[in-house]
């Protein structure tokens, strides 16, 4: 992942940088268990007492992953600036953290919520049914989050570490990148087991800064590098491709129905998932939301454009990729005809390997000659930390939430629901451990055999965790604004729309593929895929499905809807 | 922007109405408006030196800033007292 960086002289100070940071984080942790009350509510939401600077930088840092980072960049390297208007979900990514947020904090705060499916089957009925679905559409986005995130560390590791030889730890062999996840994913998990909410959220704090002053240092050092704003623009403009100039960019992926359905549905998936969720029941109050969402829209998105976006442009100029149009055979909309379409392969340029390389490439060959041999390494060692600090932010937090999870809509309501809040709180704690180990195993059986199938299968259920989250958007709406809805209308909807979603993944292929109506099937669903959003697809059968059955069957009684109003209307 | 309705409604509306048309004219279906086409000549790339489709973002962002500042000190609520630790 950064393996240019290994090339530069650096002396020691990444590693006492890193070393620096970790321990910063397992203080939080201690300080975070000192000021903690050993009830669920201050375990999973820190006492509802979170203000708005904490509450903006948890949220932003749970939003984006090491993806912002490097990710991000590397798509505008491939694509080029077609990408660069995926930053406009942000600001509305930043807009539902009070238009939705808002709301749910208020009826959390009121009726004591600490999942998302306290909510749901709170306003819907009780329903054990509707509770696992819930809890279910959570879990399809927090583990594959927690695995990849945790792989991330490895990654970064073993570009840190080159040289550093396996080592026989408890009489098992681990090389550097076994190591490398395996000591992400424990400090992460001690942290959050020692420090529950608070813990996360401070960190989040340290963390989401150092992650929008290295997106912003990395855009500012690109345009350095191409001489400055006016040479960066020029430059770029007129030694770029035409088609990476232009929208759907060179690989011919960011359609605009495509790219507005993603910022619009993916935005709202991303910010109802149970992270998020938690926080906004964690906000002191719904000013704090306010303000956080207003940071979140202005700052983040400029991050994004002033900084890390440029990268991706600049880098393409300093390191063109190679371009070659290659013709595909696919079969027509009769079955016996065949369509050729032709579609440009972007390969990177030598120095870069890799297109989620192109931004550590840019800083290890133009950050000395800009900053000088002191002031590069410091730099350096900030972005690298910053790299693993958007693993760890966006680890920590659905860690943490998945525990809520399975504590609260799993043994609370199914194996023990007379259990004591200190029992509750121990066995999120040891569920953290649980799944925390059981993320570590999967990531090193992974790596011994990459044919690892559930390993596999996790890392492409994650390249959907969104989509899977956006089924969960026709009830939000319905509570918080519309309240039309019946409970075996949103679960048959949900239900609905989980299973469209699962045609996008190996699990159609391999339940229909050989056969003639699977291979059309899988055709249709392919260009489905290019044209929009996955989540977009599922939330439209969803809705539908959703609309059709609650015209015929029973809705919440004007009570109860009455009651959620007036919680609402008080804000 | 239900809070709208008990606040400043017509002014949250309005603000609804520019950001739903932000998102579908910025990252959306507005940008066959100015995207070029490369298989014309007669394409124009750029616009004040920057690729236009990056301005075209740059415009956006700034409408989506100017509505987002305009709710937040006009239209969503803070009524609410904060509890003090």
């Amino acid at each position: 992942m950064i393996e240019t960086l290994a090339q530069t002289d650096l002396g020691n100070l990444p590693h006492i940088v890193m070393v620096c940071y970790l321990i910063m984080l397992l203080t939080l942790g201690v300080i975070g268990y000192l000021k903690s009350k050993n009830t669920e509510e201050d375990y999973y939401l820190a006492g509802r007492k979170q203000g708005f600077i904490v509450s903006a930088l948890t949220i932003m840092a749970t939003f984006f992953s090491s993806w912002a980072m490097l990710g991000a960049p590397g798509m505008v390297y491939r694509d080029g600036v077609a990408f660069i208007l995926f930053a406009l979900n942000v600001p509305f990514s930043g807009s539902i953290v009070y238009l939705i947020g808002s709301r749910i904090s208020r009826l959390g705060r009121a009726k004591g919520y600490v999942t998302p499916a306290d909510l749901v089957t709170d306003y819907y009925g009780d329903s054990a049914f509707l509770r696992i679905l819930v809890a279910l559409v959570g879990f399809l986005y927090v583990l594959p989050y927690v695995v990849i995130q945790i792989r991330a560390g490895g990654h970064l590791a073993q570009q840190i570490f080159p040289d550093i030889k396996p080592m026989n730890i408890v009489g098992i062999e681990f090389n550097i990148f076994q190591m490398g996840s395996s000591v992400l994913a424990v400090i992460t998990m001690l942290y959050i087991i020692v420090g529950g909410m608070r813990s996360v959220a401070w960190t989040d704090v340290i963390q989401g800064g150092l992650l929008l002053a290295g997106m912003l240092i990395a855009g500012l050092a690109t345009v350095v590098a191409l001489g400055g704003i006016g040479d960066y623009f020029n430059r770029v403009s007129t030694e770029l491709p035409k088609h990476a100039l232009s929208v759907p960019g060179t690989s011919g992926t960011w359609t605009p129905w495509k790219m507005m359905t993603i910022c619009m549905f993916a935005s709202l998936g991303s910010m109802i998932q149970p992270a998020q969720w938690m926080r906004y029941y964690a906000a002191r109050s719904v000013n704090a939301l306010r303000r956080s969402a207003l940071i979140f829209a202005v700052v983040l998105t400029g991050c994004f454009l002033f900084g890390v976006m440029l990268v991706g442009l600049g880098g393409r100029v300093l390191y063109p990729p190679t371009e070659k149009v290659v013709t595909q055979q696919t079969i027509g909309d009769t079955h016996d005809s065949v369509e050729l379409k032709s579609k440009i392969e972007v390969t990177p340029h030598e120095k870069v390997k890799r297109n989620d390389q192109i931004l550590v490439t840019v800083l290890n060959d133009h950050a000395p000659k800009m900053l000088g041999d002191t002031l590069a390494p410091i730099l350096i060692s900030i972005i690298l930390v910053a790299i693993l600090a958007a693993s760890m932010s966006t680890a920590d937090s659905n860690l943490h939430a998945l525990s809520g999870v399975l504590t609260r809509d799993v043994y609370d309501r199914f194996i023990r629901r007379d259990a004591s809040q200190s029992e509750r709180t121990w066995v999120g704690r040891i569920l953290i451990v649980v799944v925390t180990l059981l993320a570590v195993w999967l990531v090193r059986v992974g790596d011994q055999n990459p044919e690892f199938k559930p390993l596999k299968m996790i890392v492409e259920m994650g390249l959907l965790a969104i989509a899977f989250s956006t089924q969960l958007l026709p009830a939000t709406i319905d509570i918080l604004f519309v309240r039309r809805a019946s409970r075996i209308g949103i679960i048959c909807g949900i239900l609905a729309g989980l299973a469209v979603v699962l045609m996008f993944t190996p699990v159609l292929s391999m339940m229909a593929g050989g056969t003639p109506g699977g291979d059309k099937l899988l055709g249709h669903v392919g260009d489905l895929k290019k044209l929009l959003d996955v989540g977009f697809c599922g939330l439209v059968v969803n809705t539908a499905v959703c609309i059709i059955i609650s015209l015929f069957t029973r809705k919440p009684d004007t009570e109860r809807k009455q009651e959620f109003e007036n919680i609402m209307r008080r804000m | 922007m239900a809070e709208t309705e008990t606040k400043n409604g017509p002014l949250g509306l309005m603000l609804a109405i520019v950001f739903v048309i932000a998102l579908i004219m910025g990252p959306g279906i507005g940008t066959y408006l100015i995207n070029p086409d490369p298989s014309s000549a007669d394409s124009v790339y750029t616009f004040l030196g920057m690729p236009i489709i990056y301005a075209w973002s740059l415009v956006w962002y700034a409408i989506m800033v100017t509505v987002v500042v305009t709710a937040y000190v006009a239209v969503w609520d803070k009524d609410e007292e904060e509890p003090t630790e």
